[in-house]
């Protein structure tokens, strides 16, 4: 069987299946490799808290396989992003403002993966209020890259891309509003998907940009990601954006037949302003895809220069009304040192956000305001609009886009807090697919020369989450093969 | 191309306050980010209209009825202070004896 902390969710259901290890022994495994990792001198700080009930829930799972009343994931793991709700476990999203803050329900996405028995194991680290690219806005200090752990994880679902990168979780969910799967997926090295705004319902994930809030998969095996979604969407009536989607049927997931299949490569995501390392694999990405048969072709998008100003205008925008309700009176921190209630608002939000949540929801309540309006947020949502149709049209072409998923290779701790414009623009290729509700996935394409995870991405067309999983499963199998 | 006034005003509609030392540091950094959102004007969106999306049809909503929501035992358990049903809050007018509230 071999050691268990490292294997995919795909293989642990397996074993599980066969009875050849216990749901006991797979928690106790991943707990281990947890506590060892907070044991080292600069431990990856990628859970939050590890659940000190997990393996008497495990017990539970094994006494439920052995009386035949087991779910498809029963005592399967999962780690969960610490924005998305898991009834009477606490939820703070990385932030001062929500301390000591106890989730009454559960995620309906937690909630269909729990009624088929997988088991929530820890909570994990992000950027507050899932707004940050790198994981280190987060009031518990910043996640560390599990490759190397003087650089950064990617963010803000950092925690959810390092448990499961360096083996103390199989899978993990995390939230996307701008590429906070995809990014940190790619600096990992592990799969990251986001599927169709609608696929899974965001009730009971913490609100941020409410038009582009999706929950998102990483897992080092597409198969997982398939399981998981396959368990977890469809539509939801606490959330009427979620839609009737069947992916039931979606794992296990075949090998996708790429020949003749064209795809599409924006040619301004593609030359300047890629670092060189990052280019070089995206171009053997290329290579691999031609030898499939595939027929990538460069095609000029202009409107994708202007997606980092669209999403710091409508994401922050959003933000300004959802974060309104952190205001010191019904949950979460409290300050009472003023005079009054406009004091207990004001004192509470100034001590309880962090710099960054501060930036944005600033940024949105200016670009909201009168006279501000229409040059800002108005603009924003029209050219939004232009690039829906735009990226529609060339998905009824081309079978995807291929891009890679960041600019540039993982960075060191630190090199961009201070610069956030900076930072954003460390998003410039995976915010389209959010502004335009799209599916897409990272792929753990190669390395830089000094080993740094590389990942490249396929965006494709509204609700064609099986074909995009597919062509991931089939990278996943030609590299099982040692053929990359 | 901040200037006081409307710093001051957006930080109070924000129900934030930032520190002497920082508001230079703040006001740089929102100033470069706005700078930055000029991109957008060379693109050409005189006729797009401005939709919040399709919608949903009105006899595709959830019926209007009530059901169960958290019980008073539960709201207890969000905040520090709830009292008799209530989460009490600090008074709205200030006290003109100055005397502190609770």
């Amino acid at each position: 069987m071999g050691q268990i902390a490292g294997k995919s969710l795909t293989e642990l259901k397996r074993l599980l299946d066969r009875g050849e290890v216990s749901a006991l022994e797979i928690i106790t495994s991943f707990k281990e490799q947890y506590e060892s990792d907070r044991k080292k001198p600069v431990p990856l700080n990628g859970y939050i808290e590890f659940f000190s009930d997990a393996e008497e829930l495990a017990v539970k799972a094994d006494e439920a396989r052995k009386t035949g009343t087991s779910g498809i994931l029963e005592g399967l793991p999962i780690a969960v992003k610490d924005n998305i709700l898991i009834s009477s476990r606490k939820a703070t999203c990385g932030s001062a403002i929500l301390q000591g803050f106890t989730a009454p329900y559960s995620s309906t996405v937690v909630e269909r993966l729990m009624n088929e028995g997988i088991i929530p194991v820890g909570r994990t680290n992000m950027d507050e209020f899932a707004m940050g690219s790198t994981c280190e806005y987060s009031v518990y200090g910043s996640s560390k890259n599990p490759v190397n752990r003087e650089y950064v994880t990617g963010g803000s679902s950092g925690g959810s891309a390092a448990v499961v990168a360096s083996g103390q979780a199989p899978c993990a969910l995390g939230s996307e509003t701008g590429g906070s799967v995809r990014l940190p997926a790619s600096f990992c090295g592990t799969y990251g998907f986001k599927p169709t705004y609608g696929s899974l319902s965001r009730y009971g994930l913490v609100a941020f940009g409410s038009s582009m809030d999706q929950i998102g998969v990483i897992s080092g095996d597409p198969d997982d990601i398939a399981l998981v979604i396959s368990v977890a969407s469809g539509f939801d009536s606490n959330d009427f954006t979620s839609e009737d989607v069947d992916f039931s049927a979606l794992f296990p997931l075949k090998r996708m037949r790429l020949k003749g299949k064209k795809i599409a490569i924006p040619e301004e995501l593609s030359g300047e302003g890629i670092d060189k390392e990052v280019g070089i694999v995206l171009e053997r990405f290329c290579s691999w895809l031609r030898s499939e048969g595939a027929v990538p072709e460069r095609v000029s998008m202009p409107l994708l220069k202007t997606t980092v100003a669209m999403y710091y205008i409508i994401a922050p925008a959003e933000a300004s009304s959802n974060l309104a309700r952190y205001d010191g009176v019904r949950y979460g921190l409290r300050d009472i040192t003023g005079n009054n209630l406009e004091d207990l608002y004001v004192n509470t939000r100034t001590k309880g956000f962090g710099d960054e949540v501060k930036r944005r929801i600033f940024l949105g309540n200016y670009v909201l305001s009168a006279g501000y309006y229409d040059a800002y947020y108005k603009k924003a949502m029209q050219v939004r609009y232009l690039l829906k149709k735009e990226l529609n049209r060339i998905l009824e072409e081309y079978e995807y886009i291929l891009s890679p998923t960041s600019p540039v290779p993982p960075f060191k701790l630190g090199s961009k807090i201070d610069n956030p414009l900076s930072m954003y623009l460390t998003d410039i290729c995976t915010i389209f697919a959010n502004l335009a509700l799209l599916p897409a996935v990272s792929i753990p394409a190669g390395t830089t020369s000094d080993g740094l995870p590389v990942g490249m991405q396929l965006t494709g067309r509204m609700f064609g989450e099986k074909g995009l999983l597919r062509a991931a499963k089939t990278w996943f199998l030609k590299g099982r093969r040692g053929e990359i | 191309m901040i200037d006081d006034k409307v710093l001051d005003s957006v930080l109070y509609m924000s129900k934030l306050q930032v520190s002497g030392e920082e508001k230079e540091k703040f006001r740089k950094q929102i100033e470069e980010i706005l700078s930055y959102f000029k991109v957008l004007t060379g693109v050409d969106t005189e006729n797009v209209e401005l939709s919040a999306g399709e919608g949903i049809p009105i006899e595709d909503l959830r019926v209007d009825e009530i059901k169960d929501s958290f019980s008073l035992a539960i709201i207890k358990t969000f905040a520090a202070d709830f009292q008799d049903g209530y989460f009490p809050v600090p008074r709205i007018l200030e006290d003109a004896s100055g005397g502190e509230d609770k």
